[in-house]
Order: C-alpha cells, then sequence, then structure tokens
C-alpha cells in the first residue's frame, strides 16, 4: 500500500475543480437565460487560447498512468505527481469549457450541429477527468478503471479538438490538402452544376470558414442554399438577377480597408475570377440546379466555367490494336503513297496517295499487311476502280475513307457496309445512285456521306438524307440563285501602239463568256454589241470597250483600251535633259518602245522628270510627212504627278533648223484628279520633217491646296507617237 | 613548427567535420525546398526531339493562313463599337489612352478625335457575333469562325509587328511559322513543298512582304517557303529548258546527285543531303505542280463560290482556290498575303475594295474545305499583323477618315482544326484596350501548335548554343479557343 501524500493545495484545488463542475451544469441548463457582461466575452474569447493547456496536462497525466516504475518510493512520487497533474489538467479543462461556453454566447456561433459536439465533448471531458482525479483519490484504487478512463479522456480530447479546429478553420481542415475532392476542376465541364461545383466550392473556400452552420458570423451561414437564401443579420444575401444591388458582392467590392469588406482583411482574398463567377451567378438568378453545359454558348459564366473546371470529357477514339512494325510502315512509304501515324508512338495510321499517274489497284493491296492499324485513307482523285473496294473492305479499322473523284461508279459499295467502324466516306465526284447508295444502309458505324457533285439531284439528296437518319449527308455549295457579275474581259495584248495594224486579243478567264464589244465609243450592250471572235485587226487609233456576258451571270462592268497609230518610228532619238535617277525607265527608247506606261509610275515604264523640262530630239534618216505629234503623259496628283504646265513641239530638216510647231498648254491638275495616262495631242498643219523635238515642262511649283505646295512638280512621260 | 603544423591538422576535426556537415547538408535541403526538383529531374537530358510526328494526336493537319498584310481595321470589321459613333469627334479620353506610345505618324497630331465605323454592324449566326456589312459572306459562315477581339501584339509599325506574327520574334533572323511547321511535322505529300507562299495585292494603301516572311532562319533550308507566283510558270525555275525532256532531267539529277552523294561523304554537310532532296523534290513538282495549278478544270458551281476573280491569277480569289488545292494535296503550310490593308486616310473607301477583294473568296475557301470533309482538318487563320486606332489620323470629315496603327487590340478569326466557333475576347467600349481574355501572339502561336499536335515548349531547335522556339520563352495555350 502507498501512502498517498497530497500537496498541500490539492485539497483546495479539488473543492475548486467540485464547484466549477456544477458552475458548468448550472451554465449548460440555463444557457439560454444568460447574458454576457463585455468583460466575459474578453474571457471567453481567450478560449482557443487556454485549450492548449487540458490537452498537453491531461496527455501527459494518460501517459503517466500507464507507466510503472520499479522503484516503489519513484512510483509513489508518480502517482502523486500523475495526481496533481490530473487535477491541473482538469481544473484547466473546467476554466476551458466555461470559457467556451462564453464564446458561444457570442453573435455568430448557433448552437447546432459541430458546436453542439464540440460543446458536449468538451464537457465530456471535465467531467471524466474529474472523475478521474477523485477516483484517484478514493481509498481503492481501481486501476483497470482508471486507464480506462484515461483512454475514454484522451479520446475525448481528440475529438473535441478535431470538432473545435473543424469550427475555426472549417470543415476537413486538416485533410483537405491531401483529399482529392477538395481540389478544384475536378468534374468535367459536361457533368458540372453551376452552384454545386463552381459557387460553393468558392463560398467553401473563401467565406466559410467564419460563415458555417457552427460559426454563423453577423448570423450567415453558407452551408445549405436554403441558408444562403435566408441572409444574415445584414438582411439577403442577394436579389437574384440584380448583383448590383446584392449585399454579397456590395461587401466584395468594398475597399479593402473597409470594415464591412468581405473576407476581412487578413484572410485569404477571393480572385478576380472568382469574384466575376459569383457577379454571373447572381446575374443569372442565383440557380442553386443550373448546370453549366445548359448555360448559351457564349454565356458570360459558362466562358468563365469553361477556364474553371475540366475540359469536357472527350470521347477521344480508344484504339485498341497495337502498333504496325516500324520497318514495314518505313518500307511501304514512297514519294505517292504516305503513310503515317496520328501521333508519335500511336498505333493508328493515315494513308494519302498522290500523282494518279503513280497509282493503281496494287497501291492499296500491298497495304494490306497494315490492315490492322490504318484509320484513314485518303484516296480522292485516284483512279480508284469499283473491284478495289473488295480490297478496301479488309481494311476493318477504317474510319474515314475518302473516294471523291475517284473512277468509282458505285457498283459494289455493299463492300463497304461490312467496314465496322467506317464513319466518314465521301463520294463526292462519283456517278453514285440511288439504287447504289441503299447498301450502304447496313454499315453500322456510319456518320458522315459526303454526296455532292454525284449523279443525285438535289430532291434525289432530301431523299437519302430521310433514308440515312443518323447520317450527316453533305450536299456541298448550293448556288444561292443570287446572280452574280462576271469579271472584265483582259487583254492579252502588250502593245498599245501600232505601226499599220494590230491583232487586238481579248480573253475572259471563266468558259463560255461571251465579250461583246463597241469602237464608236458607246456602251457595249449584252445582246446587241458584236461578239468578240478570237481576234479583231485594227489599222486606225481605236477606243475599244467590251464587257463579258454569260448566261446566269450578270454582265461585267464595260473595259475600255485605246489602242494608238504612231506611222512612224524616229530612227534615233536623244533625251537632251536626263529624267531624274528614280524614274528612269529604259532610257530615251521609253519613248518610242510602243508600250505604254500604264498608270502606275513606278513600274519602270516611265521617265520622270522633277523640277525641269523633258526635251528630247528624234531624228528620222528620210523625211516624214507629220500632222501630229502625241505625247503620253501622266496625272497622278496624290503622287505629286501632274499634268505638264505646256509642251513645245519643234520640227525642221535638221537640228540647227527648228521651228515651233505647236505649243499645247493642258488643263492644270486639279485636286481630286483620277489617276489617269495622258495623250496629248499636239496637230499642227503637215508638214515633212526629219528632226523633231520635243519640249514638256513640269509646273513650277505645286499649287496651294496640295500638301506639298511650293515644291516642284513631276512630269512623266512614256510614249511619243507621229501621225 | 610542429606544433602548428599538428594544429593545422586540427583545424579540421571530428567535431568541426560534423558541424560542417551538417551545415553543408542543411544547405542541400534548403536548395531542395527552394527548387523542387532539383535532385529529381536535374542532370537527365530530357528525350530529344524527334521533327516529323506530331506529338500527341493533332486535330489540325494543315494550316492555311490568310495574312492580311497592312493591318485591317477592327472597328470596320469585327469589333463593333457604338459608342464611338456617339463620341464622333470628341478627344480620346486620357483615361483610356494612359499614355500608351503612338507611331510617328500621329504622336505629333495635337488632337486624337474618336471616329466610328463608316459602316453599320449587324449580329449573326448562333453566336450572334457583329460583323460590319463590309464583310457579307464572312457573316454567312460565322457559325463556322473564331473571332478573337482580344489579340495583342509588342510592335508598333508594319515590319516589325509582321515580323513578329511570321516568326515569334520581332528582328528577322529566325525561322518562320511555315518553316516551323514543317520542321515539326514534316511533308505530307512529298512531290510537293511542305511551306508554299502566294502573294496578292488589293488596291488599297500597301506595305511590302518580303522573302524574310518565309525564311528557313537556322532550320534546313529543305523548309524554306516556296513561293508561287502568278505568271506563266508558277515556280520559277521549274520547268525544263527547252530542248530538256524528262528522261533527259532524270539522267541529269541521277549524275548530279551520284556527284553531291560523293561531297557529302567527304565532307558531311548536311546542307549538301538538303540540296539533293531539293533536286528530287523539284523533279517531282515538274509533274504535280501543273496540274494543282490549273484552275481551268474548276466547277461552275466553285467559280460561282469563291467569285470570278478565282480565274484571275495573283488575286486573293485565285489564291484561295489554289490553297484549296494545295491544302488537300497535304501542303502543310500555305502561306497568303494580301496588301494594301494599311489605311492611315481614306479609310472608307479603300477598305469598302479591301473586303470586296476578301470577303467572297475567304468565306469560299472556308464552305469549300467543309463541303470535302478537310475542315476539321484544315486550320483557317484571317487576320493582320496589328489593329488600328479609334481615333482618326488626319483631317476628318463626315465620310472620310484615317486610322493609325494600334498594336494594343485587333481583331482576327480562326476557324477549322479544332476551333471552338464563337466569340473570343472583348475590348473595352472604345475599342481601345483588351478588357476580357487577351491573346499575345506568342500564345496565339501556342495555341495553333498545340492544335497541330505540337507542344510548343518541346518544338525546339538548338543553334549557336541555345534552345529556340517558336514562342521563344513565352506563349501558353489558350483552352477557350480550342473545342
Amino acid at each position: 500500500m502507498i501512502l498517498k501524500q497530497r500537496f498541500r493545495w490539492q485539497a483546495a484545488g479539488s473543492n475548486l475543480l467540485f464547484a466549477a463542475n456544477i458552475f458548468i451544469l448550472f451554465l449548460l441548463v440555463f444557457s439560454s437565460q444568460v447574458v454576457l457582461p463585455p468583460w466575459l466575452q474578453v474571457l471567453g474569447r481567450m478560449h482557443p487560447l487556454l485549450l492548449h493547456f487540458p490537452i498537453v496536462l491531461l496527455l501527459v497525466a494518460a501517459i503517466l498512468t500507464f507507466i510503472r516504475l520499479r522503484e516503489p518510493a519513484a512510483e509513489a512520487w508518480k502517482q502523486q505527481f500523475t495526481a496533481a497533474l490530473l487535477l491541473t489538467g482538469a481544473l484547466s479543462a473546467v476554466v476551458t469549457v466555461i470559457m467556451g461556453l462564453f464564446l458561444s454566447k457570442e453573435e455568430g456561433y448557433n448552437g447546432s450541429g459541430i458546436l453542439q459536439w464540440h460543446k458536449w465533448s468538451g464537457v465530456g471531458i471535465c467531467w471524466v477527468a474529474s472523475a478521474l482525479y477523485w477516483l484517484g483519490q478514493s481509498a481503492t484504487p481501481r486501476l483497470r478503471l482508471q486507464q480506462a478512463g484515461v483512454v475514454i479522456t484522451v479520446l475525448l480530447l481528440v475529438i473535441t479538438g478535431h470538432l473545435g479546429a473543424d469550427i475555426t478553420h472549417g470543415e476537413n481542415f486538416v485533410m483537405a490538402p491531401v483529399t482529392p475532392a477538395g481540389k478544384k476542376g475536378a468534374v468535367p465541364f459536361d457533368q458540372a452544376l453551376v452552384y454545386e461545383h463552381l459557387v460553393k466550392p468558392i463560398l467553401e473556400e473563401k467565406c466559410m470558414n467564419c460563415h458555417n452552420a457552427g460559426k454563423a458570423k453577423g448570423e450567415l451561414a453558407m452551408d445549405l442554399p436554403q441558408q444562403l437564401l435566408k441572409g444574415g443579420k445584414s438582411g439577403k444575401l442577394f436579389v437574384a438577377g440584380k448583383p448590383e444591388v446584392s449585399l454579397l458582392l456590395e461587401r466584395l467590392h468594398m475597399p479593402l480597408d473597409a470594415k464591412k469588406h468581405m473576407p476581412p482583411a487578413g484572410k485569404p482574398q477571393l480572385t478576380d475570377e472568382e469574384v466575376a463567377l459569383l457577379y454571373y451567378w447572381v446575374k443569372g438568378g442565383a440557380d442553386f440546379k443550373a448546370k453549366v453545359a445548359a448555360l448559351p454558348a457564349h454565356d458570360s459564366l459558362r466562358l468563365l466555367a469553361a477556364t474553371m473546371l475540366q475540359p469536357e470529357e472527350k470521347k477521344e477514339p480508344v484504339h485498341d490494336f497495337s502498333a504496325a512494325d516500324e520497318k514495314l510502315v518505313e518500307k511501304l512509304n514512297n514519294n505517292y503513297r504516305v503513310i503515317y501515324p496520328i501521333a508519335l508512338h500511336a498505333a493508328p495510321l493515315v494513308v494519302n496517295c498522290y500523282n494518279k499517274d503513280q497509282f493503281n489497284s496494287k497501291a492499296i493491296e500491298e497495304l494490306l499487311p497494315l490492315k490492322k492499324q490504318i484509320i484513314e485513307m485518303h484516296l480522292q482523285k485516284m483512279p480508284v476502280q469499283d473491284a478495289d473496294l473488295k480490297t478496301i473492305s479488309q481494311f476493318q479499322q477504317l474510319r474515314t475513307l475518302n473516294l471523291s473523284f475517284t473512277n468509282l461508279k458505285g457498283k459494289t459499295l455493299d463492300a463497304l457496309a461490312s467496314l465496322p467502324h467506317l464513319e466518314s466516306l465521301s463520294l463526292s465526284g462519283t456517278p453514285v445512285t440511288m439504287a447504289e447508295l441503299q447498301a450502304l444502309k447496313k454499315a453500322p458505324a456510319l456518320k458522315e456521306l459526303y454526296l455532292w457533285n454525284t449523279a443525285l439531284t438535289a430532291a434525289d439528296l432530301q431523299q437519302v438524307q430521310s433514308a440515312f437518319k443518323q447520317v450527316a449527308v453533305i450536299k456541298g455549295f448550293m448556288d444561292e440563285g443570287n446572280l452574280l457579275k462576271l469579271n472584265q474581259p483582259q487583254l492579252m495584248n502588250t502593245a498599245m501602239i501600232f505601226r499599220d495594224h494590230i491583232q487586238l486579243l481579248l480573253k475572259h478567264p471563266i468558259r463560255g463568256a461571251e465579250i461583246r464589244y463597241t469602237t464608236d465609243g458607246s456602251a457595249p450592250d449584252s445582246t446587241q454589241s458584236p461578239v468578240f471572235k478570237d481576234s479583231l485587226l485594227i489599222d486606225k487609233n481605236t477606243t475599244i470597250r467590251a464587257i463579258a456576258c454569260k448566261k446566269g451571270w450578270y454582265a461585267s462592268e464595260p473595259v475600255t483600251y485605246s489602242f494608238y497609230k504612231s506611222s512612224y518610228i524616229p530612227d534615233s532619238i536623244l533625251l537632251v535633259t536626263q529624267p531624274h535617277s528614280s524614274y528612269p525607265g529604259i532610257g530615251p527608247k521609253t519613248l518610242i518602245d510602243l508600250q505604254k506606261g500604264g498608270v502606275e509610275h513606278g513600274n519602270g515604264k516611265w521617265l520622270g522628270y522633277n523640277g525641269k523640262p523633258m526635251e528630247v530630239v528624234m531624228l528620222f534618216k528620210k523625211p516624214v510627212p507629220v500632222q501630229q505629234v502625241a505625247v503620253g503623259s501622266l496625272s497622278n496628283v496624290g503622287a505629286y504627278i501632274f499634268p505638264p504646265a505646256k509642251i513645245e513641239v519643234w520640227g525642221g530638216v535638221d537640228a540647227q533648223h527648228l521651228k515651233l510647231l505647236k505649243r499645247v498648254m493642258p488643263v492644270a491638275g486639279k485636286k481630286d484628279d483620277p489617276v489617269t495616262a495622258l495623250d496629248i495631242d499636239c496637230s499642227f498643219p503637215l508638214t515633212s520633217l526629219s528632226c523633231i523635238k520635243v519640249i514638256m515642262t513640269p509646273i513650277p511649283k505645286l499649287p496651294d491646296w496640295h500638301p506639298g505646295k511650293g515644291n516642284p512638280g513631276w512630269v512623266f512621260a512614256d510614249e511619243i507617237r507621229f501621225n | 613548427m610542429k606544433n602548428e603544423f599538428i594544429e593545422h591538422h586540427l583545424n579540421m576535426n571530428r567535431r568541426k567535420f560534423l558541424s560542417r556537415l551538417s551545415l553543408g547538408v542543411g544547405s542541400l535541403a534548403l536548395g531542395s525546398l527552394l527548387i523542387p526538383d532539383i535532385f529529381g529531374k536535374g542532370g537527365a537530358e530530357e528525350a530529344p526531339f524527334i521533327p516529323g510526328v506530331p506529338h500527341f494526336a493533332p486535330k489540325a493537319k494543315r494550316i492555311i493562313y490568310l495574312f492580311q498584310n497592312g493591318a485591317p481595321s477592327q472597328l470596320e470589321s469585327f469589333d463593333y463599337k457604338p459608342k464611338l459613333r456617339e463620341m464622333m469627334g470628341q478627344e480620346l479620353p486620357p483615361s483610356i489612352r494612359m499614355g500608351q506610345r503612338l507611331t510617328g505618324m500621329t504622336s505629333g497630331q495635337s488632337s486624337f478625335p474618336l471616329v466610328g465605323s463608316h459602316y453599320d454592324f449587324k449580329q449573326y449566326g448562333d453566336s450572334r457575333a457583329w460583323i460590319s456589312d463590309l464583310f457579307p459572306h464572312t457573316a454567312k459562315i460565322v457559325d463556322d469562325i473564331c473571332i478573337v477581339r482580344s489579340m495583342f501584339t509588342e510592335a508598333i509599325n508594319h515590319d516589325p509587328a509582321l515580323t513578329f506574327f511570321q516568326t515569334g520574334a520581332q528582328q528577322g533572323n529566325r525561322a518562320s511559322f511555315g518553316s516551323w511547321m514543317s520542321y515539326g511535322l514534316g511533308s505530307e505529300n512529298k512531290n510537293l513543298p511542305a511551306f508554299c507562299v502566294l502573294l496578292s495585292r488589293g488596291k488599297g494603301n500597301g506595305q511590302g512582304v518580303y522573302s524574310k516572311l518565309w525564311s528557313n532562319g537556322f532550320l534546313d533550308s529543305i523548309h524554306q517557303g516556296v513561293q508561287f507566283s502568278s505568271g506563266e510558270s508558277p515556280v520559277l525555275y521549274l520547268n525544263n529548258p527547252e530542248g530538256i525532256d524528262m528522261a533527259n532531267r532524270r539522267q541529269m539529277l541521277d549524275q548530279l546527285s551520284a556527284l553531291n552523294d560523293q561531297s557529302l561523304k567527304e565532307f558531311g554537310d548536311p546542307e549538301i543531303a538538303t540540296k539533293i532532296q531539293q533536286y528530287e523534290m523539284a523533279y517531282r513538282m515538274q509533274t504535280a505542280v501543273p496540274e494543282l495549278t490549273d484552275l481551268s478544270k474548276e466547277s461552275d458551281d466553285i467559280i460561282k463560290m469563291y467569285g470570278p476573280e478565282c480565274l484571275v491569277p495573283g488575286t486573293f480569289a485565285a489564291n484561295c482556290l489554289l490553297a484549296r488545292k494545295l491544302s488537300e494535296s497535304g501542303v502543310r503550310f500555305i502561306q497568303l498575303y494580301h496588301q494594301g490593308w494599311d489605311q492611315h486616310g481614306n479609310l472608307p473607301n479603300e477598305m469598302a475594295g479591301q473586303a470586296k477583294d476578301v470577303d467572297r473568296a475567304s468565306a469560299a475557301l472556308i464552305t469549300d474545305l467543309k463541303q470535302r470533309g478537310l475542315l476539321d482538318e484544315t486550320l483557317v487563320i484571317w487576320g493582320g499583323e496589328f489593329g488600328r486606332t479609334n481615333y482618326c489620323q488626319g483631317k476628318m470629315t463626315a465620310d472620310n477618315y484615317g486610322r493609325d496603327h494600334h498594336p494594343r487590340c485587333f481583331s482576327i478569326w480562326m476557324a477549322g482544326g479544332g476551333v471552338k466557333p464563337g466569340v473570343y475576347g472583348e475590348t473595352d467600349e472604345f475599342g481601345y484596350n483588351i478588357i476580357k481574355d487577351p491573346v499575345h501572339v506568342h500564345d496565339f502561336h501556342a495555341t495553333v501548335l498545340h492544335l497541330m499536335g505540337l507542344d510548343h515548349e518541346k518544338l525546339t531547335f538548338k543553334h549557336q548554343g541555345r534552345r529556340y522556339r517558336l514562342t521563344d520563352v513565352a506563349g501558353k495555350v489558350i483552352p477557350g479557343l480550342m473545342a
């Protein structure tokens, strides 16, 4: 028998313990009547601080209870020490419970769920620990009973501690990082619910630490939809459809340092996406049942959800066959038949054939060793014959088969019906008929059928679609009946200037388009004007206007080409003044090469002069009778190119004896003049000449309305003609 | 002396050794905390890149890029901003501009008057996307396309911006987009180049395109873009010279390649191997190209769909039709450039002409690919290098104005090849800044590569000691753009 020694204060402690237990009982019984003065609230709030004492003290006492020391004196001391520990532990537990009861009186802790369990298990600790202490003090110690009590205390400690942590940190706080269900985006897009998988996780993570059933701060709990709808002390949480006036968003959007900003400063804040998500959820009516996938395709909420959730579970095709021998694939690959895997280390193979001259039935037969792997065959435009379909039908894994514009007649289509996986079949550009297509009805997996440009009429295609209900029939581009305007005829001639005569060649790129023209300057007509046939011989200055017409099209805009006769070509030509180095054309020849320069000044067919006149002398070996000199020039005021200020034509028998034959002052360039090629006519009485000099002077200064006002103008020349 | 020697040895006694050891182990532990995989994956070389095969099953196999060179205005095409019409002529608020840089062309302007679209917008399709009246045919295919209204870039002038879009860098010494694609995925049809380029020009104010845009950069020269021209021989120097027939040519090539083989063995320069391959491909192209570029056999329906201009070589419509044929024949990347979209002035008139050039044919390309079942595996992209300002450049009249360069937001569209149709991204009501889902050029590249079955971080090429990527060191795949 070990002598029971007591510390002096133990008796007092024991009494205190008893009294405190009574007080707890009182608090529990009259909990609804108790009103807490503020100073007690301070004590109550120290509950989370104090609770560590009972945990440690009672745990140590529990361990000591299970230890037996061999030395009797030491054992006695240990027992005494354990008893003291037990007493302090029980006392601290009692104080903690009292504080906890005070704390639970504060707003936000409603008496349901976790809090209740926490309270009762906490009280349980007090009582069990107290009972244990008194048991130890009794004359007949019962070791087994004591040990059992210790185990119960420890269990209660663990349970109470855990429940308490759930209240302060939120449910499942400890295990959350390793609980897979807690991870975001585990739900695939097509199964997700807006509230359950988008809204609730945000609330759980950022709000429910304080707003849960156990600890509803501001009388707001967020666990259940009803609670959300009910709101808290400050009123309803949101007005469905009106996020602007909803308390939830108001609090979220308050400045971070505002007192009512939620979550409170220092706690994890919501990200912009999360705020946006709550906004759109409320805006959309705060539906608790809506499915994400049911939202309109471009709903903001849906788009937002797409980034947060796992992408829709794709039914990626599963290929349950092994890969082919790489060497074999390599061997069968050639320049005209390409076989490649759909991706690195993937078994399925795709075949493409190119160049119809290199294709024959063997090209398919040789592939048979790969029939277990080939899932796509693209044979469009190859001379595939009806008989080849029998070979193709052995490729049991085929998903896609393109036979458009091949030589198929369609007689053996039934061979393809046996392909178990064939999903897409293209027969466009083959003469298949309704009757032949019937064979494909048995094809089990068919989803797409390309049938445009076949022997089938629009009505037939309609019929096919109704016969093949599960199949998308692709009927191709349908002309809506809107007439289109033809493009203009094209001129095939390069020279626009001729000496005696010229073969005019007009063409139109569209087969069957007719070209009608006039040469009298009138607008061509699609019924009256003569039809252009192959070519037209012209031998004088002619302006041809032409349109293209075709049945089923609107006639084109008229096109106008002018052809100029130049009866004489000088035997030599000399530029007295040199053109600007940027626009040298092809030298003096530019002026007499029978090529018009078009309207592009930078195309190398023009001579350009800036600030100085063009002066050119042309010599004829034999005198020629001339009554007209025409100078080709350009007007493009936007590019600083103006019609010349004046043109002077001088003539005579040689360079020393020239007299002025004509001076022309062309119309000055105006502001919005279009870009045009000019042909400036200088006519004079018929004179026999062997030397002609032309001086073309640019305008000295650009006019005031021009952006480059004051600068010297440009003048461009391309061709000088003599008649 | 001896003592000192012993003392020196004592500098490292057991106690010191252990304490230092603990310090060392401690810093190792700290290091591994800071860089989690410092001891894990580190050290081991990552798996070498295998060119020519997609990393994962691709959504798209081929790309047709309808580049609108010169930067079409988003405000007259796909980004509807009624506010600008309301505030016509009023000053651009500084709170919107936020002091961001302007080009030298308008930075000197004393006033930045807002200008609304001259053209009306209407809503189309399931997505109710707003499209301007300038693009009636694009409006018809709106449910097949994804309009991205929140593109942005870093460059503010044409050449750097264009180069950025085409090579992933502004400076222009990198491999172009198509070359990367050729390198990463290889050629489907060995009789044609994997990367083809087609040029056309509208009547609007134009900006040049240069061959550096389809350069292979540091990649093997087989990945260079091949330009098809509109003249008599679409591919230059492909036809046999007069008096040489195919048999002759074959014989010449055989002998040449024997010589080249010899020097390859001697010098081991991979460019020689490339040269041999290129000669061989050119030989096969001699039969493949004429068949492809012959548009005369196209049916009337097709011509009506693309518009009659499609038979005039060198037009955008003809290039679209050719692009479809090239794509159908397995060309991996077809790059079109349509010039003339640089509307600093006279925008309403010039833009109408430009839109007329491209609208019908762009839409027809989508329709045509769709009816051939090719839209699912072909990615079509339409767009320019940046956007245009919401304020007027130069003089503003009731029905005429101009717009300067604006890199901070612009619209492009994509179709087919795993793209999710609809509208993506949003700009503010002034059409100046992006307010939702911005897409950087690098992001765009990363997403397109992803659709092609390539991981943009794995598609690398080691050159001058570093690994290069199309997306440089940035870019993220944008799931919202993908179906």
